[in-house]
């Protein structure tokens, strides 16, 4: 399901003394199956831009398409619901929608209000349980007794259990620790190859957007200012330091070693590994250069 | 002699039908100008510690002491007013409808004169780069610009103790980067004592001194280069090494002889250097 906005203006309380223009003039194309990284200095549109996918925010001119539905100014919003089960937003902090008196019960709720009985919904939700790495017995507590990295994953379970076509994260690791974080990021990921999930990931880190991302949107006071591969994005730090964005440290630290060395390393370094491996061949090429 | 702006001792609590601490026998002093970060993994107990010292949570047991002052029932509202506290949520921290006006919000209720007041908003705003935005309702922002306001609101208070709860974590680098450049300042020129409570090792690396909390209790305590010589015992119980830490062990593992200490990605390109040199 290719999702694609075309001239997509957005002005918050538009014909107001308060009209504030949030989006103007974005086209983009997210293709069915991808994984599209979505970055940008606070402020700079994404948050007003993921809430258009779902329909949540219409376009005050322009279009949205998902899939083979529209959605322009002149939509009613009950016409969106179908949308929004083909769409789940996983919003920052998403643990604060939490409200059932049991894990099984939240994340029933969604599937349960699109008309799929109770017994199919809860055998679902077991199959969730393991999906995002929680005990199954978790299904009977209160999800105000779990820690809030559990709590973050029974939430996530509960966007899962729509069986969306498309998945948006936004931040969605804020405020976990560094494991936690490791972990969240890599179960969407599996979630992303295993179910074909086309994923959006709304994000200030520029090492995840790198790691995982095929392609990447880069926002700027409200617009598109740049579309690419995490490669073709991160060649050019000084353009993307004056708009208050900064490389992955391994791309600064390859960019660090160019200078000072003197030559060209022709990994991209996007990741670690990638960087812990190019550096490698630099030692050995100058060993076997020596013999 | 140095004076000591907070005494932390034997500090013990559990949450209500716990039997495990959440935080057991804590012992630390921060003393007037310093930065302290406390460090842990979620659940670690360091949250915990921040809601102790401003008595939001009351010990089991322990001495909590503020500017020399024992933190009790009877003294908590006078501590208070001395301390700043930034957490990591801003949307539950807003009480204006415009930003000038939730920055004032305390400055009225602590009866600061009207002039002194609108200086000192302007000031505050100016410190975190959010004056642009004085007029703006405060929901309108997005989450790093509405963090901003929030410490500009404690800002303006002008205390003597300014404690980060996670208060960067949700914003974007630059934004961290232009807070945290903005605490350093006050507590560099101000001699505004700092406790940073933050999972980020980067962060931490800018703190005089570091305490890093594990299951409650403390598991080590040092300047920012002892702690980060841990390596791998900081990853195991759930942090993250700083980049240049992580990318030199794992090249040391692979053979090339990179020093022990801690580094930064600078310091770590000149190394490389020199042994590029010396092939």
């Amino acid at each position: 399901m290719d999702i694609i906005f075309e001239k997509v203006e957005h002005v918050y309380n538009a014909n107001s003394p308060f009209a504030r223009r949030a989006l103007y003039d974005v086209d983009i194309m997210i293709e069915s199956g991808s994984y599209v990284a979505v970055i940008g200095h606070t402020g700079s549109g994404k948050s007003t831009l993921l809430q258009h996918l779902n329909g949540l925010l219409q376009p005050t001119s322009g279009t949205v398409t998902v899939g083979n539905q529209t959605i322009t100014n002149k939509k009613r919003q009950r016409d969106l619901k179908p949308l929004r089960k083909k769409v789940g937003i996983v919003f920052q902090f998403p643990e604060h929608q939490l409200f059932e008196e049991t894990v099984e019960k939240d994340i029933c709720f969604g599937p349960m209000n699109f008309g799929v009985p109770e017994e199919e919904a809860k055998k679902k939700a077991r199959e969730l349980m393991k999906l995002v790495g929680l005990p199954e017995d978790v299904l009977a507590k209160s999800p105000f007794d779990l820690s809030g990295g559990q709590m973050r994953r029974v939430a996530i379970a509960g966007v899962l259990a729509m069986e969306p076509d498309v998945i948006v994260l936004d931040e969605p690791t804020a405020g976990l620790d560094p494991r936690g974080r490791k972990e969240i990021m890599e179960m969407f990921y599996r979630l992303h190859q295993e179910k074909q999930l086309t994923t959006v990931l709304v994000t200030h880190s520029m090492e995840d957007a790198a790691a995982y991302a095929d392609y990447m949107i880069v926002m700027h006071k409200g617009t598109v200012w740049k579309t690419g591969t995490p490669q073709q994005i991160f060649q050019d730090s000084d353009a993307l330091a004056e708009i208050g964005l900064n490389v992955p440290e391994t791309v600064r630290l390859k960019k660090e070693l160019e200078k000072k060395l003197g030559i060209t390393v022709p990994s991209p370094c996007l990741t670690i590994e990638e960087t812990v491996d190019a550096i490698q061949k630099l030692f050995s090429k100058v060993n076997a250069h020596d013999e | 002699m140095e004076d000591t702006i907070l005494s932390v001792e034997k500090l013990s609590f559990r949450y209500p039908n716990q039997s495990d601490y959440a935080v057991q026998n804590v012992t630390f002093q921060v003393k007037r100008g310093e930065w302290l970060a406390i460090v842990g993994h979620n659940g670690s107990g360091k949250s915990t510690i921040a809601k102790l010292l401003i008595g939001l949570l009351r010990p089991e047991s322990g001495v909590i002491k503020l500017f020399h002052t024992v933190l009790d029932e009877r003294t908590v509202w006078e501590i208070r007013r001395r301390v700043g506290m930034v957490f990591q949520n801003p949307d539950n921290q807003f009480v204006g409808t415009t930003v000038e006006d939730d920055v004032a919000f305390a400055l009225e209720n602590n009866g600061i004169p009207r002039d002194e007041m609108i200086k000192r908003v302007h000031e505050a705003l100016r410190q975190v780069q959010m004056e642009e935005f004085l007029h703006h309702e405060p929901h309108h922002l997005s989450g790093g610009q509405k963090q901003r306001v929030a410490i500009a609101g404690i800002l303006a208070l002008r205390p003597d103790l300014i404690i980060l709860d996670e208060a960067t974590s949700m914003l974007d680098p630059k934004g961290r980067q232009e807070v945290l450049d903005t605490v350093r300042n006050l507590n560099k020129k101000q001699r505004i004592t700092v406790l940073s409570i933050t999972h980020d090792l980067e962060e931490v690396a800018k703190a005089d001194r570091v305490i890093v909390m594990n299951k409650g209790e403390m598991m080590a305590e040092g300047t920012p280069k002892q702690i980060f010589a841990l390596g791998t015992k900081l990853e195991r119980i759930g942090l993250d090494l700083p980049f240049a830490v992580k990318i030199r062990d794992r090249l040391k593992q692979r053979g090339i002889p990179l020093s022990s200490s801690y580094v930064t990605i600078e310091e770590l390109v000149e190394e490389l250097w020199t042994l590029y040199l010396k092939r």
